[in-house]
This record gives structure tokens, C-alpha cells and sequence, in this order.
């Protein structure tokens, strides 16, 4: 590589020279085993590079990937999740809003007796009657 | 020295026997009062209400409580036993507000109790309406019964109530009455009009009693039968009192008439066809009379 026509090999393959100057660049690999050496690498190294292009737009165009990425757009999943969310949450809410059974008879809740009322006295016990000596 | 013991002893029931007959003439009747006192057993010495009731032995009354989901009836029938001792018969219903029933219908604890007791005039009846209560604060009703004497019958036919402390919230409700608690019943069967089974029997206001019906001489034989009855109600009227009754007939274990219900005047004839049980012709007949 001590030529210094060397660096012109790669613009002229990527198509940046000018034809006369490709043209001259041509005549000049036809003799110089630097050039010729260089621009055959060069070219190996463009088939490498289209190979991996080709290997990627075939993996591109695979089908099965093709429409997963068709049927399954960023949207739907997003309704889909909202979806999701939306039933979760009306399940959830549901479960913690669904009382307990009723038991057969519920007992009333006493209220407050008013100032002097007699119910302040209630326990809930059985009346009773019976004789003693007088007090 | 025994026959001047004998002679004291003559001269002090001479006396006894005199005093009475004074009182007599005098014209002193017994009566009796009840001195009802209110008060709450927490410690608190105040009665919240006090009330004498006064009226002839007999005197029957009752007191009711009404407050917040909590209501009682109770009844006192008095007789007197003797000159030292009282019958007092008592009957007690409660009702208390529970709660609500699955379909939101209220429910109520109810509680019939009947009781009998003997009570001397140096006792109390005391009545408990919330019960014990755990041996908590209850509220506490005393009844005293008290001798008393008025100078003229008429007097002592008088029935008063006096409130000498109001509950001012009107939760206790406390009357009186006076009407005969003895009775005598007097029954027969016949047959077109023919007695054949005649009985009569004492009865006490509301207390179940028996007649039995035996066979009248001269008639034809006939087994049997039992009247039970009970003078259940005494309506006050003009020109006289009526009575309401139940009553059913027994033949050894079979009964002729079940669930009886009568009301007539006091002392009429209260007749039943028993064609159904005991064939055509024959009739229950029977007549509630005071007894004095």
C-alpha cells in the first residue's frame, strides 16, 4: 500500500470520481499491484457488506415476522391493554363491593336513649317479679 | 287456780270478740293501699316517681312502661288471705324492638310470664322489668302493700291513685280497678229441658275452674261430665255487669266442646246445643253469679 493512487480506489468504487479521472484510475490499477490489491479488497469487502444487506432484507420479508409486525400494531395493543386495565378493574371493584351474606335476623342498633329516657336501663334481660322482705 | 285461768282466758276472748263487734259498729272497713316507688338500683337514692294507689281489698292494678324499643304490660290481681296475707297474682308481658327480619320486617322478643305469690304486709313485690341486668344499674319497681281502715262502707269503697313523684317523660302509666274476683259458677245439662247433670262450682277471676256435673235423682243414668271454665273479663254496665267466659266440656277424656267462648250478664243462663256431641235435645246451660 505505498502507492498513492491506493485512496482514490474507494471513492472511485463508491462512484465519487469523475469518469475521466476513473477512466485514468483504471489504466493506472491495469500496472500497479497496490491498487489492483487494494481494489480487489475493497470490492470483497462491498460483496460483504451487500451480503448482509441481502441477509437483512430477507430476514425483513421472512413472512411469519412480516405479519407479526402487520396484524399486531402498536394501537391494538394499546386498546387491548386499556381493555385489560378497564375489566381488571371493574373485577376488582366489584369483588371488594360485594357484601357479606345477610345473616337470617340482624339485630337493631339501640338508639341513643334521650335524656331521662327509661332505656338507658335496658340490657336486654328478662323481666322479673318476686316478693322480699320490706326495705 | 285453773278455773280462774280458764276464766281470764274466756274474758279475754270476750273482749277480742267485743272489740271486733265495735269495729263493726262503727262501721270500720279494711282497705288496702300500695305504695309503688320507681327508682333506678345504680346507687342513686332518689325514687324517680312515687305513687299510692288506695281502694277495698280486691283492689287490682297494673303498670306499664313504654320507652325506646322496650314495652311491658303488667297486671297485679289482689286477694286478700285472711287478715296478714295478700294473693297477688301477677302477669307480666314485655316486648322488645330486636331488629328487622331478612325482608326488612321488625322483630320483637316477647315475654308472657304468670306468677303467684303469698305476700305479708312486712314485704315487698318488686318487679324487675329489665330483668337483673347482669347485676348492672336495672330499673327497680317496689310495690308495699299497706292495711288501711275507713270509718264508713262507703268510704272504704273509695279507689284513689295519688302521683306523689311524676316520671316527667310519662314512660310509666300505673291504674287501678275494682271489680268481684269471685265467682259461682252453677252448670246442668239437659235433655228437652230436663236436667240431667247439674254440678256448681267456686271460680276466681281469671283462674281455670272445674265443675263437675253429676247425675241429677231421678234421672236417667248418664256418665259424667266436667265443665272447666275460667271468668276471663269483667265489663262494667248498665243495669248489670257483663261477664266474658271460656269454658270447655270433658267425658272421660273425650271432650264434647272444645275453645268455648261466651259473654252475657252476670247472674244470666248461658246455653250450648250439644246435638253434635251428644245427640238431639241436649243443651249446656250454665249462669256466672257473683259471689259475695
Amino acid at each position: 500500500m505505498k502507492c498513492e493512487f491506493t485512496k482514490k480506489v474507494s471513492a472511485m468504487l463508491d462512484g465519487e470520481l469523475p469518469e475521466s479521472e476513473t477512466a485514468a484510475l483504471l489504466e493506472h490499477i491495469r500496472n500497479c499491484a497496490d491498487c489492483a490489491a487494494a481494489k480487489a479488497d475493497f470490492e470483497l469487502l462491498r460483496m460483504e457488506i451487500q451480503g448482509l444487506a441481502i441477509d437483512e432484507r430477507t430476514l425483513l420479508q421472512e413472512p411469519s415476522l412480516v405479519r407479526r409486525r402487520v396484524l399486531v400494531p402498536a394501537p391494538a395493543i394499546a386498546a387491548a391493554a386499556l381493555v385489560v386495565v378497564v375489566l381488571v378493574s371493574v373485577l376488582v371493584v366489584s369483588l371488594l363491593r360485594s357484601p357479606e351474606p345477610d345473616p337470617p335476623f340482624t339485630r337493631a342498633e339501640t338508639p341513643p336513649a334521650t335524656r331521662g329516657s327509661l332505656a338507658r336501663f335496658d340490657g336486654g334481660g328478662k323481666a322479673a317479679v318476686f316478693k322480699e322482705a320490706r326495705r | 287456780m285453773n278455773r280462774f285461768l280458764a276464766a281470764m282466758l274466756a274474758a279475754i276472748l270476750c273482749v277480742l270478740q267485743a272489740g271486733s263487734g265495735m269495729a263493726e259498729a262503727f262501721g270500720e272497713r279494711n282497705r288496702i293501699s300500695f305504695d309503688v316507688r320507681v327508682s333506678a338500683e345504680d346507687g342513686s337514692s332518689e325514687p324517680l316517681s312515687e305513687t299510692v294507689i288506695e281502694g277495698p281489698e280486691g283492689t287490682d292494678f297494673r303498670i306499664d312502661l313504654t320507652t325506646d324499643g322496650f314495652e311491658m304490660r303488667s297486671e297485679f290481681l289482689t286477694d286478700p288471705l285472711g287478715d296478714s296475707e295478700l294473693l297477688v297474682r301477677a302477669k307480666i308481658e314485655t316486648k322488645r324492638a330486636f331488629g328487622l327480619s331478612p325482608n326488612g320486617l321488625p322483630l320483637f322478643e316477647i315475654d308472657r310470664q304468670e306468677k303467684e305469690l303469698v305476700v305479708s304486709f312486712d314485704e315487698s313485690v318488686v318487679l324487675l322489668p329489665f330483668g337483673l341486668n347482669g347485676g348492672g344499674k336495672t330499673l327497680r319497681i317496689e310495690i308495699d302493700p299497706r292495711r288501711q281502715s275507713a270509718p264508713t262502707e262507703a268510704d272504704a269503697k273509695k279507689l284513689a291513685i295519688s302521683f306523689n313523684r311524676i316520671l316527667s317523660s310519662g314512660e310509666i302509666a300505673i291504674n287501678a280497678r275494682k271489680i268481684p274476683h269471685n265467682y259461682e259458677v252453677e252448670a246442668a245439662v239437659l235433655k228437652n229441658g230436663e236436667r240431667l247433670l247439674a254440678g256448681n262450682a267456686k271460680a276466681l277471676f281469671r283462674q281455670a275452674a272445674v265443675v263437675q256435673l253429676a247425675r241429677v235423682e231421678g234421672a236417667s243414668p248418664t256418665q259424667g261430665l266436667a265443665l272447666g271454665i275460667e271468668v276471663e273479663d269483667l265489663l262494667r254496665g248498665r243495669p248489670s255487669d257483663q261477664v266474658s267466659v271460656s269454658f270447655e266440656l270433658k267425658s272421660s277424656g273425650q271432650r264434647l266442646i272444645t275453645s268455648g267462648r261466651g259473654i252475657g250478664e252476670v247472674g244470666s243462663e248461658l246455653r250450648y246445643p250439644l246435638d253434635d256431641s251428644l245427640g238431639e235435645g241436649f243443651e249446656l246451660v250454665f249462669r256466672i253469679k257473683e259471689k259475695k
